[in-house]
């Protein structure tokens, strides 16, 4: 057993390493015009007023429209790609694009491992509130202790963690603005074009004020100087021009901190002293990581038992429901077996905490175990009937016979002896549901999985953190999956 | 006391009981004989209750089974059954099996169950095997466990499907003193087989069905000869 683990962590390190170790290319800028084409990479889920696409298909946004200017000046075409937000590093690395261009602001940590553009935007930190809030004012200080939403590996996110925020993580911008309207957060601090874009649609909220500016620039592969020197000059020469701001104007966030543009100065020593100005240390994984992770391996823990005990009963009833229930109710447990198992259990999620929000207010832990927990009962509810199914037809006519109720039969007599047929079964399950509950991430709550991905941004690597979180999946899951093998041979 | 009236039962457009009328006094050993598919079965299934009929009644000791297609359950509890594959029930140890119907459906105290469970189990000789499982016990063991299942329930009929299919000579001798003396003590049985030798030896009294109808009665030299 032991051997077989260390097998496994030498394969995924090597794995991982391989990756990590990817070489880019001789010259980027070379290869871009080679090519003909400067690939760009975004998530499209960042939405208005970035990139998006509309209803035709055709990409619009104001960073649609500077890839578009920066590349015509080099003499080649834009190519957008698309790429979940929090692994846009990762995947600039293993060359999937040429630069980054997703309102990715510098930072510190940023800067040791990629190489920045002189910035085309300047951005205040926006602190959002709901109307009528008095419990605590504009200042960092502040939020200490405060529940707070935002982006994670955000600029707002870092700023959030030094004033000891008790942060709030979401994947999309309209949610943290949902959240805090319906009073599941404080406030929510996030870029202050997001804040007039979402946080204006909710008629309960207010700005308080904002705390702090930053600055998004472009972003290339520590390794391409000369790609991101090219496009420092392109830069250079649409500011110069007036068609940055042009470009700003059109979008409608242009404003008097874009003056500032202009003065940013060298790009490399520029930005790394912007990155200084905002007083983000980078961090070295140690000790207090390997604390986090703990907590989110707990989280994971909790929330998959919970959801498992759910999942584990009602998903007997609804087994139960449909091989000896009456039509109706056969066909009721049938649907909602198809539903649950035939639709994304991401879907789910979203529906249940941001969805049903209007209607009733569920904490995300909570939204999070029953989410999973209503999803997977629609898998035990085919594990448990193909128990049911297990047990001869004999043992309910003998039940019968002696004058036993259908009811009484199917307690003492069918279930008892279906439960060994789908115990390993369910066993195996619950190993799928601990790796499964990486998606309630989504709705805000940070177990192992969003651990190590934030981690990962936060320590400039994801070698030490990927191996310690799959380390820790294994360490739950090996005893289970010897738990199922004892219950098969039983 | 059993009373079978022109019973009719249909499956899949067949008139798999097709007018059976029959009647056993207490204390009566009856032979139900027929080839395999004559409906022997399908008639004890109906009899315990497991299967509604379409037409007709049967009577326990003058009460109906079946009032207007409903299964009366305090009448079915008058009638036990022991399965030709007995059935016991596989998560239960021997005299768990015997305990259960007493204090679940009779709602008999455990420790009153568990007292008439142990005198079943000595009556039918194998006390020696109450703390086993169904899977360990021998054909002859199960059967009899499964008797005591039946009998615990204080049926006032007893019906048996083939009980001597899986038994050797010597155990079916046991099996036949065995049901006599049930008999003997004022229960009613019904044992439907195509064992001819063993009715002979243990019934005294015998129909012979075909075709879903009793077409002969008699002792079961009358019958079957």
């Amino acid at each position: 057993m032991v051997g077989r683990v260390r097998r496994l962590f030498v394969l995924m390190l090597l794995a991982i390493a391989t990756l990590a170790a990817r070489p880019a290319r001789a010259d980027a800028l070379s290869d871009v015009k080679a090519r003909g084409t400067l690939r760009w990479g975004g998530d499209l889920q960042g939405g208005e007023p970035y990139v998006s696409q509309r209803e035709d298909g055709k990409l619009v946004g104001f960073e649609v429209d500077i890839a578009n200017a920066i590349a015509a000046r080099l003499g080649v075409r834009a190519e957008f790609a698309q790429n979940d937000w929090s692994t846009l590093v990762a995947s600039l690395e293993r060359g999937t694009f040429d630069i980054i261009l997703n309102g990715f602001e510098i930072t510190s940590e940023r800067v040791g491992r990629v190489l920045f553009s002189r910035p085309y935007y300047v951005f205040a930190e926006r602190l959002t509130v709901r109307k009528g809030e008095t419990r605590f004012g504009a200042s960092l200080a502040d939020l200490r202790g405060r529940r707070v939403g935002t982006l994670a590996a955000s600029l707002a996110y870092d700023t959030l963690a030094s004033a000891g925020a008790n942060i709030v993580i979401y994947e999309g911008q309209d949610e943290p603005y949902d959240d805090l309207a319906h009073g599941r957060t404080d406030a929510v601090l996030l870029d202050d074009i997001i804040a007039q874009r979402y946080a204006t649609r909710h008629a309960e909220l207010t700005t308080a004020g904002d705390l702090r500016e930053g600055v998004y620039a472009i972003a290339a592969r520590r390794t391409d100087g000369t790609l991101i020197a090219a496009i420092d000059d392109a830069l250079g020469d649409m500011i110069r021009s007036g068609d940055l701001r042009a470009i700003l104007a059109r979008a409608g966030i242009d404003d008097a901190r874009e003056e500032k543009l202009e003065t940013f100065g060298h790009p490399s020593g520029g930005s790394r002293s912007i990155a200084e100005s905002n007083g983000v240390a980078s961090e070295r994984f140690g000790a207090h990581h390997v604390v986090l992770f703990l907590q989110g391996a707990a989280v994971t823990l909790v929330v998959s038992t919970a959801a498992m005990l759910i999942a584990f009963p009602l998903g007997l009833l609804l087994a139960l429901a449909r091989t000896h229930g009456p039509s109706g109710l056969a066909r009721a447990a049938t649907t909602y077996v198809e539903l649950y198992r035939g639709t994304p259990v991401l879907l789910q999620l979203y529906v249940l905490y941001f969805g049903l929000a209007p209607f009733f207010k569920m904490g995300p832990l909570a939204a999070a175990i029953v989410g999973l927990g209503m999803n997977y009962a629609a898998y035990e509810a085919e594990t448990h009937r193909a128990g049911i199914l297990a047990v001869p037809v004999g043992q309910m006519e003998a039940a019968r016979a002696l004058g036993m109720s259908v009811p009484l039969a199917l307690r003492r007599i069918v279930v008892p002896q279906s439960l060994r047929h789908a115990l390993p079964n369910v066993t195996s399950d619950f190993i799928a549901l601990l790796k499964d509950s990486s998606l309630v991430s989504v709705i805000t709550v940070v177990e192992l999985t969003k651990r190590m991905t934030i981690t990962a941004v936060d320590v400039r690597s994801w070698l030490l953190p990927g191996a310690l979180c799959a380390g820790l999946y294994l360490a739950m899951s090996l005893p289970l999956a010897r738990i199922a093998r004892r219950l098969e041979n039983a | 006391m059993l009373e079978i009236e022109r019973v009719r039962k249909r499956r899949a457009e067949r008139w798999v009981l097709d007018g059976v009328s029959l009647s056993v006094e207490s204390g009566v050993v009856y032979a139900l004989l027929g080839e395999s598919g004559t409906g022997k079965s399908t008639l004890l299934r109906c009899i315990s209750g497991l299967e509604r009929i379409d037409d007709g009644a049967v009577r326990v000791g003058g009460s109906a089974l079946f009032e207007r297609g409903l299964l009366s359950e305090t009448v079915r509890r008058r009638v036990g059954f022991v399965f030709q594959q007995h059935h016991l029930f596989a998560h239960m140890t021997a005299i768990e099996n015997v305990m259960e119907a007493p204090v679940q459906v009779a709602k008999l105290a455990p420790a009153a169950a568990r007292e008439r469970a142990d005198k079943l189990l000595l009556q039918l000789g194998i006390a020696h095997r109450r703390d086993a499982y169904p899977a360990e016990l021998s054909g002859g063991e199960s059967q009899r466990v499964a008797i005591a299942r039946a009998m615990a329930m204080e049926p006032s009929v007893l019906l048996l499907d083939e009980p001597t299919s899986a038994l050797d000579p010597a155990r079916r001798r046991g099996v036949t003193e065995l049901l006599r003396e049930l008999a003997s003590r004022g229960t009613t049985l019904v044992v439907a087989t195509h064992d001819i030798p063993f009715a002979r030896d243990v019934a005294s009294r015998a129909g012979m069905l075909e075709a879903g109808s009793v077409v002969r009665e008699g002792t079961v030299d009358e019958v079957a000869g």
